[in-house]
């Protein structure tokens, strides 16, 4: 087993992955950059070293300055977490040759599977279903516009090295479409670097289920069941659950087996994700791969009982996995909500600021995986999400309920998350009936207000005894503008360039 | 004591009066609260009003940007409600901006990541004037209506705040 590891990453990944490495009882070491000193996941770890300025190019995606921390402070091994570089076949290559061990697949099968459509083809000739497209790097303008025309539209432009609903962008109309794919080029340029898109026939009302892999290095490979990720706003999922509502166990099963045909086919290796998108009629077509550990991770935890994060560190490090397909079943019901700091009612725009303070929910089967608290910032560099809250319950509306119960437990000060919204998905009665299609929020949340409020007495009694006992203080620090009360001798509020495992 | 605190554009007063120990009448309107601290921590409070349990959360902000000075309130019985109530400043109201529509500001905080025209430029109505980025998402400013760019605040690679003014479109 390794004895240090370095993980390239921040926010609330990075805090999953260090407390499952000192549950191994492995050391972590954290990188930051000018915009995430102090931040929590540095906080946990046990050192943090600092690579560089405030926006990804500058740090997270600097693999040779995170090459060079890990060299430097004597790691074995580095997890990449998600987003980043987790799916750069060059950095995994390069982490390799610097003697390091990856946690994750192989350089060679992140890059076919990186490209969307070298995927498309190496699982058509495995013989698992894909969705109808059309890629081609020398592609003029009126090829694209040729090929939109076969497929039918509406399409889909997306950005073939992309993720995370970057560079996604739905035509309905042809007249649509050039305007479309220069637009998805930029952001696919700028947040992965690499331009190239392709079309996609675009399944309408489709579902998106996803299946989680594990292989180890003796070539075996196990699935761990489905995620249902239906529920997105701008193609970014933010409720996530399994089992789905939707698949009967046919359906599952085949899926199943077409996971584990998709992981063999590129002798993948450690937690991938096969994502499949589900049409109306319950046929199911290969979207694409993801070659690292996955955003919704936590509920496949709770059904399944494997630690995931666990078992790419074991895998890693060259052991068997420790079970067979055989021994894996899924029990009760688990719900994700990722709870971001923005405005559901107006565009979901992300909000900034600091998070004065939080109160998590707490109780059995209710997880929060958070990245940001009391003292923390959000700032423009990177994704908006505070926290993911998990909840596990032995069925559906049990969950739902428990869901709902944690939504309206969860305080945050100082920003506007997208907490009622949330809860407001989650109760409306087509989720309840297990309706989630990618179509769910337009269809049934948009437009949307938050409840009209009227100031209670109660609330002006506090604040005024707020305002009447509690001393004020400076604020932290000029950018953040905030004031922890009561909290004079936190090391959180101290002004000063404290940092962890830095001598002063 | 009398505080007084702006709630979505409506003010309120409430008088606030120690009695010893812990207890105090507050006077909202014509309404008498008899407010009684059972607990203060950190923060968190734990009152009986009128004989009435509360569980509550509070802190201050100061924004850098406005300068205003918000106090946060969490209520936190059956489920949260949370409430932002600013103090009464001299004269730094800030301007609502609204996105969409024919506003020229920046509807998000973000990066400036193309300038597609110059001063001077006449532009029609719908024409992208420039692309912010935050978080990786791209937002495109359009001209509310056709005319000439009278004045180009920001150039490529600036970091705005939401609110700020980017550009000025006069009409034709």
């Amino acid at each position: 087993m390794f004895n240090k590891i370095l993980i390239a990453n921040r926010g609330e990944i990075a805090a999953r992955i260090t407390r499952a490495c000192h549950e191994l009882g492995i050391y972590v070491v954290a990188v930051f950059s000018d915009a995430d000193a102090n931040a929590l996941h540095t906080r946990l770890a046990d050192e943090a070293v600092h690579i560089g300025g405030p926006t990804p190019a500058d740090s997270y995606l600097r693999g040779d300055r995170l090459i060079a921390a890990a060299l430097e402070t004597g790691c074995e091994a580095i997890h990449p977490g998600f987003g980043f570089l987790s799916e750069s076949p060059e950095f995994a290559q390069a982490v390799t040759e610097a003697g390091l061990i990856f946690i994750g697949p192989s350089a060679d099968t992140i890059r076919q599977m990186g490209v969307k459509t070298e995927a498309r083809s190496i699982m058509q000739a495995a013989g698992v279903p894909v969705v109808p497209g059309f890629q081609s790097d020398h592609a003029s303008d009126v090829d694209f516009q040729n090929a939109a025309d076969q497929i039918g539209y509406p399409v889909m432009v997306k950005a073939a090295g992309g993720g995370g609903g970057k560079g996604i962008r739905i035509v309905h109309h042809r007249a649509e479409l050039l305007d479309s794919i220069a637009a998805a080029r930029r952001e696919a340029q700028n947040a992965f670097g690499d331009s190239t898109v392709f079309l996609e026939k675009y399944i309408d009302r489709g579902r998106h289920i996803e299946f989680q892999v594990l292989a180890d290095k003796f070539g075996n490979t196990v699935h761990l069941f489905e995620r249902e990720c239906s529920i997105q706003r701008r193609h970014q999922k933010i409720i996530e659950e399994t089992p789905s509502p939707f698949l009967n166990e046919p359906t599952r099963q085949a899926m199943g087996q077409a996971a584990v045909a998709a992981a063999q086919a590129v002798h993948y290796v450690n937690a991938g994700t096969v994502e499949f998108i589900v049409a109306e009629t319950g046929e199911f077509y290969f979207l694409e791969m993801n070659t690292r550990l996955q955003v919704e991770h936590p509920i496949t935890e709770w059904v399944t009982g494997v630690d995931i994060v666990n078992a790419q560190i074991q895998i890693a490090a060259g052991e068997r996995l420790p079970f067979t397909q055989a021994d894996l079943s899924q029990r009760g019901h688990a719900i994700e909500c990722r709870v971001y700091a923005e405005d559901p009612a107006n565009n979901f725009l992300p909000a900034i600021g600091p998070v004065l303070r939080t109160i998590e929910p707490a109780g059995p089967g209710v997880r929060v995986d958070a990245g940001v608290v009391s003292g923390d910032e959000v700032t423009i560099y990177y994704d908006p999400m505070i926290a993911k809250l998990i909840v596990y319950a032995e069925s559906r509306p049990d969950a739902i309920r428990k869901m709902d119960w944690a939504l309206a437990q969860y305080v945050i000060l100082g920003l506007t998350t997208n907490l009622q919204f949330l809860r407001d998905v989650i109760l409306h009665p087509a989720f309840v009936m297990g309706e989630t299609t990618t179509h769910f929020i337009d269809e049934f949340l948009t437009p949307w207000q938050p409840p009209q409020t009227i100031l209670p007495d109660e609330a002006l009694i506090v604040a005024a005894l707020g305002d009447l006992l509690i001393p004020a203080g400076q604020p932290t620090t000029p950018s953040s503008g905030e004031n922890m009360e009561g909290d004079v001798y936190s090391p959180w509020s101290r002004a000063d360039g404290f940092r962890m495992g830095q001598r002063v | 004591m009398e505080y007084r605190y702006q709630h979505e554009d409506q003010e309120h007063r409430i008088q606030l009066d120690p009695n010893g120990n812990g207890n105090y009448t507050a006077l909202i309107g014509d309404k008498t609260y008899q407010v009684e601290i059972k607990r203060l921590q950190s923060g968190y409070m734990m009152l009986m009003i009128n004989g009435k349990r509360l569980h509550a959360y509070t802190t201050t902000s100061r924004s850098p940007q406005t300068g205003i000075q918000k106090r946060h309130v969490a209520l936190v019985d059956r489920e949260a409600s949370i409430f932002e109530l600013a103090k009464p400043q001299a004269n730094t109201r800030r301007k609502s901006t609204r996105a969409g529509g024919g506003n020229l500001t920046a509807q998000m905080p973000g990066q400036v990541t193309q300038v597609l025209v110059t001063e001077g430029e006449i532009v029609k109505q719908g024409q992208p004037l420039l692309l912010l980025e935050a978080m990786k998402m791209e937002i495109r400013l359009t001209a509310p209506h056709g005319g000439r760019v009278t004045r180009l605040l920001v150039k490529q690679g600036a970091t705005v705040e939401r609110g700020q003014q980017l550009v000025e479109v006069g009409s034709e």
